[in-house]
């Protein structure tokens, strides 16, 4: 019995350190990413609502050469943007499909967003059950039925 | 010759346990990751820099060139550079300038500089840390082997380095009691006296050439007066020919009176035994240093400045300067001799707080001979008391000579 | 009986003391960490002044403050910059005297509480002989 007891403690250990933190880490880290591809299109999208809204079509700006040094560049057009859409293909869109684009991009990151943190908190809820079914075998040592129900586990 | 009663043997284990030198070793291992993560993040700044330094220079050679602007991370416009003559540069703390290529290309140059001079004093720093390590790993390894310590009270008749020295004592004995002012000062006492005024000689110099610097470096003149002991002790164990031949000529000009020795004296002892937590970065130093700084009193602020908290010195001009010169020695003089020299510094380091004041304070005490006994260190087993005692045997004659002629 | 109550307070006075040296230990790296950032500060503070200096009297010199960049006079940036060094000096500065103060602090605690150790283990060595 107490050697079984034993056994589970340090499989239930295993579990929580080597699989469910690491999963944790991970799916946290993918969240992050597409918290940032979210705003990334947010703003794009608010950018050219703005040209779209003024009527802009040529444009002056300043290009970072890398190191914080700025190049004046102009874009004679703006009615026609390039869209990095995956993979290294950049796809040419005129400002309203761009913005269609952008809508439906948005979609789609806001449901694998709800996706990871569903995801999030199930692992969050795995490595509770785990902790307590570890109090349980350290407070409970003698009763079995909560002991045969760690192993069903 | 000697009756075994007289000396004490302390297994090195006890004085410093196998464990916790493990411990501070892949501590300071930690340390060098660090360091070298952020070097590569500084190379890459460099990098970046070199190809902006390139493109700049570029881009005026045409009027404009097409590109594609970016918009937000994921667009471009297709539109084109214009002004290539004219760039935007961030100066610092949120502060923009107007630029020509040319000036850019100036700007980027001195920035240029200024990374590179902090890769310098890193790779220092690195490199330091990795004579730490080895010393550390070393120590854990002997304190593992069951290494001993043996010290021997010092006696007249003593064995084969205190008869060495003897002879060579004799000569300079009878020159030197007239300044002495005891008259009848022991052989051991007039060594004692010559490191001690070794010392304030090299403190007058110091204070002399870099008093400013120093005022706000230096808490207290004490620490001045440790710093500059450990450096002297560094120079006294310095192994090389031309370390001692120099440390003769400063001799020639010493005239500090006996009295100020005593009153230095009497200023340590009490504190003698805790500056050994700062000693520790000290004596991880290598003995490279010590030949430069008795040769040249420059370098010695070097790395003196080392001992200084990081922070002060990424931003102290002179210790980066001469971080690389320590550095630079250190790759000629450094890496023959560096697995005798971790053997040296380990048991060195250890018997520090005991056994250095002794030649230096205590007259009964003076040659406390410390043997280590391990295969590959015999020869270099009198390192703490190298000015007296066997590893050299024949200078101390042509430098106690040298100093009265 | 005496005894007991009496090693009772030492202990409970060793655990206050102990507590305020855990508290100074605080504090003197927090001013570790904001004299490392005061430091970078300054280092970039004194390059941006060197830059300053060498540019040419008519040179646009712009700050960006939030998202906008706002044009600013030479002289007065020169100004702002040498303003701004000198208070993060004075800061430094005071930095430093406030961790002199705290580490004199931490040794006197620290002596104290050796010092109850000592008793608190001569009372108990007592004890057991008794």
């Amino acid at each position: 019995m107490e050697e079984g007891r034993q056994k589970d403690l340090q499989l239930l250990e295993e579990i929580i350190d080597k699989g469910l933190k690491q999963k944790l880490v991970h799916a946290t880290a993918s969240r992050d990413k597409i918290f940032e591809e979210q705003k990334v299109l947010s703003d794009l999208r608010k950018n050219l609502e703005t040209l779209e809204k003024n009527a802009v079509n040529s444009l002056k700006t300043m290009v970072n050469l890398g190191s914080e040094v700025y190049m004046q560049a102009e874009v004679p057009d703006t009615r026609h943007i390039f869209m990095d859409v995956g993979l290294g293909f950049y796809v040419e869109f005129t400002r309203h499909e761009a913005l269609d684009y952008i809508a439906q991009r948005e979609e789609r990151t806001k449901k694998q967003l709800e996706e990871y943190t569903g995801v999030i908190t199930q692992i969050k809820g795995r490595i509770k059950l785990a902790h307590y079914q570890i109090q349980q075998l350290l407070n409970l040592p003698e009763e079995n039925p909560s002991s045969s129900r760690q192993r069903a586990l | 010759m000697e009756p075994p009663a007289k000396g004490t043997v302390t297994p090195l284990a006890s004085l410093f346990s196998e464990e916790e030198a493990r411990k501070a070793a892949s501590y300071v291992e930690e340390k060098i990751g660090e360091k070298r993560v952020e070097m590569n993040r500084l190379q890459q700044f460099v990098d970046e820099n070199d190809n902006l330094i390139n493109l700049v220079k570029k881009l005026p050679d045409q009027l404009h060139h097409n590109v594609m602007v970016p918009f937000g991370k994921m667009a471009f416009f297709p539109g084109r550079l214009i002004h290539t003559n004219e760039c935007l540069v961030l100066l610092g703390e949120n502060y923009y300038t107007d630029r020509s290529s040319k000036q850019t290309v100036d700007f980027l140059k001195r920035r240029d500089k200024t990374l590179q001079s902090q890769i310098h004093s890193l790779k220092a720093e690195i490199e330091d840390f990795q004579t730490e390590a080895s010393f550390f790993a070393t120590t854990a390894s002997e304190a593992a082997e069951g290494l001993v310590e043996i010290r021997e009270e010092y006696v007249e008749e003593e064995d084969l380095s205190a008869t060495v020295f003897q002879s060579s004592e004799k000569e300079t004995s009878n020159i030197s009691g007239g300044e002495a002012e005891e008259g009848e000062l022991e052989d051991d006492d007039f060594a004692r006296i010559m490191s001690r005024l070794n010392e304030l000689e090299m403190e007058e110099e110091q204070e002399g050439e870099d008093g400013g610097d120093r005022g706000e470096e230096r808490d207290s003149p004490i620490e001045i007066l440790e710093e500059s002991q450990h450096d002297l002790v560094k120079g006294i164990r310095g192994e090389t020919d031309r370390g001692r031949i120099e440390y003769g000529k400063q001799e020639t000009t010493i005239s500090v009176p006996m009295k100020a020795s005593r009153h230095s004296s009497s200023i340590r002892e009490p504190r003698v035994a805790e500056p050994r937590v700062k000693a520790k970065v000290i004596q991880v130093l290598p003995e490279a240093h010590p030949h430069k700084d008795i040769d040249d009193q420059l370098n010695c602020i070097g790395p003196m400045a080392q001992y200084l908290p990081k922070g002060d010195q990424s931003h102290s001009g002179t210790a980066q300067q001469n971080a690389g010169t320590w550095r630079d020695f250190q790759a000629t003089a450094g890496i023959s001799t560096a697995k005798a020299k971790t053997n040296v510094l380990g048991p060195q380091k250890i018997e520090s707080p005991i056994e250095k004041p002794e030649p230096e304070f205590d007259s009964t005490k003076a040659f406390t001979g410390s043997i280590v006994e391990h295969a590959h260190i015999q020869e270099t087993s009198t390192h703490s008391d190298t000015q007296s005692s066997a590893s050299q045997p024949s200078k101390p004659v042509s430098r106690f000579k040298a100093q009265r002629r | 009986m005496s005894s007991s109550t009496a090693v009772r307070d030492l202990q409970k006075d060793l655990e206050n003391k102990a507590n305020d040296l855990g508290k100074i230990q605080k504090d003197i790296g927090k001013n570790h960490q904001l004299r490392k950032k005061y430091t970078i500060q300054l280092g970039e503070n004194e390059l941006v002044l060197k830059e300053l200096d060498l540019l040419e009297e008519d040179a646009n010199v712009y700050k960006l403050i939030g998202p906008v960049l706002v044009k600013q006079d030479l002289a007065e940036a020169n100004a702002n910059v040498r303003k701004r060094i000198e208070y993060i000096s004075a800061e430094l500065k005071r930095l430093d005297a406030i961790l002199q103060d705290m580490e004199e602090k931490q040794n006197n605690k620290r002596e104290t509480i050796m010092k109850l150790q000592q008793r608190l283990q001569s009372i108990q060595a007592g004890k057991a002989k008794a």
